[in-house]
């Protein structure tokens, strides 16, 4: 059988230096470099990407991509931010060209790398999703035979017939997303289109992707979303920075990504140089080193402590300071914050180490990274770094029987509970702490 | 639970769809048939695979008709500024160079010798700003969804037919007010509206592609398309130029579809048809040009946008 895709040897290069949309000064410019022999400032825009940048002055977003894709799979794509992943998406989608290789691609073949393409504020639903259709590569007649299953699964039948500059940005999403998931392809490129929506809807979208998947479909899914990942895909390939790093099932997939995310974070505990997020402050007092020590091996098991011992340097003298740390999800969405008590003070030129310990909180299996900020006297941020000391939470035998791993949509915290068997309804706990 | 119920039916399915998915493919049979879609690094010359163009007409026919629906949205007139434009550029043409200037008009009435060259030249300019925009505004989902980027000028040139359709019946009416009668060769009146929109199309595909690349092309459009005007037979009748410009002068393709479209309506002076001839001989290899010109820059759109 031939595979539904198949990815040989494909890359992607920009020029380094030149702007892509130009103007006629830049052409004048670029012909005058030219002719002087002057070479084009390169490589100074994407430093931390070095590797990347050919001799040539070509950057490499993609370079020497290879694999196939069997029909009815239904393969992840996971990697960093400018790891390639939207770059190999667009090719595929044949929205921008390959630099080098080919791709064959046997079935019918639709991509989504947005929901709502083309959405015009002052037209209808009903107007709106016919057009919608339409780009995403259907004909009129599929769109009116899917038509009644797209305005049910939105849920916006009462408001077909209004301007979608009208409708909330939930509804828009819904419509949206109803009109791309009735596409009808053997083929499907999917983008992170789920991270739109609230909970319940992308619970939804999840199950339709699913649907899709065991329909027999071939699905691509690029995603930053582990848990979704891990769900709807058998087979993840990683990308990093622009080549396959590694193509297998995708939960090895996934803990190599993990691993790898790591490991870069381990390599370097050193955060001087770390860019600043934007609120971070006077760095009078500065974070110089933050280094995960329980559990060393980054990887949490439940009831264990955290603990990061950081070390700070004063640029200044300060009387009071103290920290603290916000623990985000992998996804990037902050989970929970913890504010610790003034350490004390801080001499000019001085460096001081701290060992900032969380007890077990309740983390939920999967991945976790935290941001520090140090506070001075009263809510003054002197100092902040983002994405530091990474951590992952181990799944233990406590997940519901049934279920290998923890599902994305319980949460990321698992609470205490405790339940007994009481013989008659106690009077309400509230009353009994007032009267005392 | 109920809250829980189709996580685990999703998470079950999913489950089970797993070992069936991972297995290996058989062994490629001797016979494989083609891919249906190879994408590789352009080379050479590209196709202008018109027959995928085709495959999109209802997407074509919906973004035309998404432009002529909303254009005037929430607008009390509406259409009624596709009369008013002309009418009103007609009032202050016919006293400015009709009453003041006292241009001839070939006989025809002034406003009447004017309104007939204004439906073509009106939908020429507005369709050559609207068409040599058209990649820029739609770099939204140019960069989010593959489609034959010749809809997009294809469509903007179209939806300016139905204010040119609009604008006919005005002329009617301005006909029956003046009692002009049409002469029997009105019948080419179509055929020099099919060349207005090819000569749209020669300019406008070719400026959109350079637009992409080079903003500039969007200003400077505007500042040409005004000094144009007057390099066309409008305000004045063609008898006005000196015999030996005139082949110079009819280099300019809209000279031949303002005179032809006002001679098929109005029977003013016959066009001279070598001028004509060349002038047709020459958009359709600009707008020939144009096609491939497009087709070849098309596929670096997305990164240039």
């Amino acid at each position: 059988m031939l595979p539904a895709v198949r990815v040989q040897n494909l890359g992607k290069s920009f020029r380094l230096g030149v702007t892509h949309a130009g103007s006629l000064r830049e052409l004048v410019n670029r012909a005058t470099s030219r002719l002087t022999g002057r070479a084009a400032r390169a490589a100074s825009r994407v430093p931390e990407d070095a590797g990347r940048v050919g001799s040539d002055g070509l950057f490499w977003a993609l370079r020497d991509v290879s694999f196939d894709v069997q029909p009815g799979q239904v393969v992840g794509v996971i990697g960093r931010n400018g790891a390639g992943k939207s770059t190999l998406l667009k090719i595929l989608s044949r929205i921008t060209y390959p630099s080098t290789g080919r791709v064959e691609i046997n079935g019918r073949v639709a991509s989504l790398l947005e929901v709502g393409t083309g959405f015009h504020p002052e037209l209808t639903g009903r107007e709106n999703v016919f057009l919608n259709g339409t780009i995403l590569g259907m004909t009129k007649r599929e769109v009116a035979r899917s038509f009644d299953e797209i305005v049910a699964f939105a849920e916006v039948d009462k408001f077909i017939d209004t301007p979608v500059k009208r409708y909330s940005s939930g509804m828009h999403v819904r419509l949206a997303f109803a009109v791309a998931a009735h596409l009808q392809p053997e083929i499907l490129f999917v983008d992170e289109v789920l991270a739109v929506g609230d909970a319940s809807f992308q619970q939804k979208c999840l199950a339709k992707m699913s649907d899709l998947g065991n329909d027999g479909r071939t699905i691509l899914f690029v995603s930053h979303n582990m848990g979704a990942v891990r769900q709807l895909t058998s087979e993840c390939v990683v990308i990093h920075d622009g080549a396959v790093l590694y193509r297998g099932p995708s939960d090895q997939a996934v803990d190599r990504y993990l691993e790898r995310q790591r490991s870069a974070a381990r390599a370097s505990t050193n955060v001087v140089d770390l860019p600043r997020v934007r609120w971070a402050g006077d760095r009078s007092v500065e974070f110089v080193d933050v280094a995960l020590r329980s559990p060393a091996s980054h990887k949490l098991t439940v009831g264990q402590r955290l603990a990061v011992a950081v070390t700070v340097r004063a640029k200044q003298d300060v009387n009071q300071f103290g920290f603290t740390v916000t623990i985000y999800t992998n996804d990037g969405e902050p989970l929970a914050t913890t504010f610790g008590d003034s350490v004390g003070s801080i001499q000019v030129g001085q460096s001081r180490t701290f060992e900032l310990e969380i007890p077990d909180a309740g983390f939920a299996p999967g991945s976790y990274w935290m941001s520090m900020a140090i506070l001075r006297s009263s809510r003054v941020v002197v100092d902040a770094v983002h994405e530091v000391a990474p951590f992952e939470v181990l799944p233990d035998g406590r997940i519901p029987s049934g279920f290998t791993e923890w599902i994305v949509n319980w949460g990321n915290l698992r609470i205490p509970m405790t339940c007994k068997p009481i013989d008659r309804l106690a009077p309400p706990v509230e009353a009994a702490v007032s009267r005392s | 639970m109920t809250v829980n119920a189709p996580v685990i039916e999703q998470f079950r399915t999913s489950g089970d769809a797993r070992p069936e998915s991972t297995s290996p493919s058989e062994a490629g049979s001797p016979t494989e048939p083609a891919p249906s879609l190879v994408i590789e690094p352009p080379r050479g010359w590209t196709s202008l695979n018109l027959a995928e163009l085709w495959r999109y007409r209802d997407l074509l026919s919906l973004l035309i008709w998404r432009d002529i629906s909303s254009r005037y949205r929430q607008s009390v007139i509406g259409y009624g500024w596709a009369v008013l434009k002309p009418v009103l550029t007609m009032v202050i043409f016919t006293v400015i160079f009709g009453r003041v200037a006292k241009i001839p008009s070939d006989g025809a009435p002034w406003a009447l010798f004017c309104f007939v060259a204004l439906v073509p030249w009106m939908y020429f300019s507005s369709s050559v700003s609207s068409v040599t925009t058209s990649v820029v505004q739609s770099s939204q989902f140019l960069t989010k969804v593959y489609f034959p980027r010749l809809v997009l000028p294809l469509a903007s040139a179209a939806v300016g037919l139905m204010e040119w359709a609009v604008q006919m019946l005005v002329l009617a009416v301005l006909m029956a007010a003046y009692q002009v009668v049409p002469p029997w060769h009105i019948v080419f009146a179509p055929v020099f509206a099919v060349i207005c929109v090819l000569v749209t199309l020669a300019f406008g595909i070719w400026l959109t592609a350079l637009n992409v690349k080079y903003r500039d092309v969007g200003q400077i459009v505007p500042f040409l398309l005004q000094a144009w005007m007057y390099l066309c037979p409008i305000v004045y009748p063609i008898s006005l130029i000196p015999p030996r410009w005139r082949l110079i002068y009819a280099l300019n393709p809209m000279v031949g579809v303002v005179e032809g479209f006002r001679w098929s309506i109005l029977g003013t002076s016959t066009p001279d048809w070598t001028m004509m001839f060349v002038s047709l001989a020459m958009v359709t290899g600009l707008f020939v040009g144009g096609l491939y010109y497009f087709r070849k820059t098309e596929i670096a759109f997305a990164d240039v946008i």
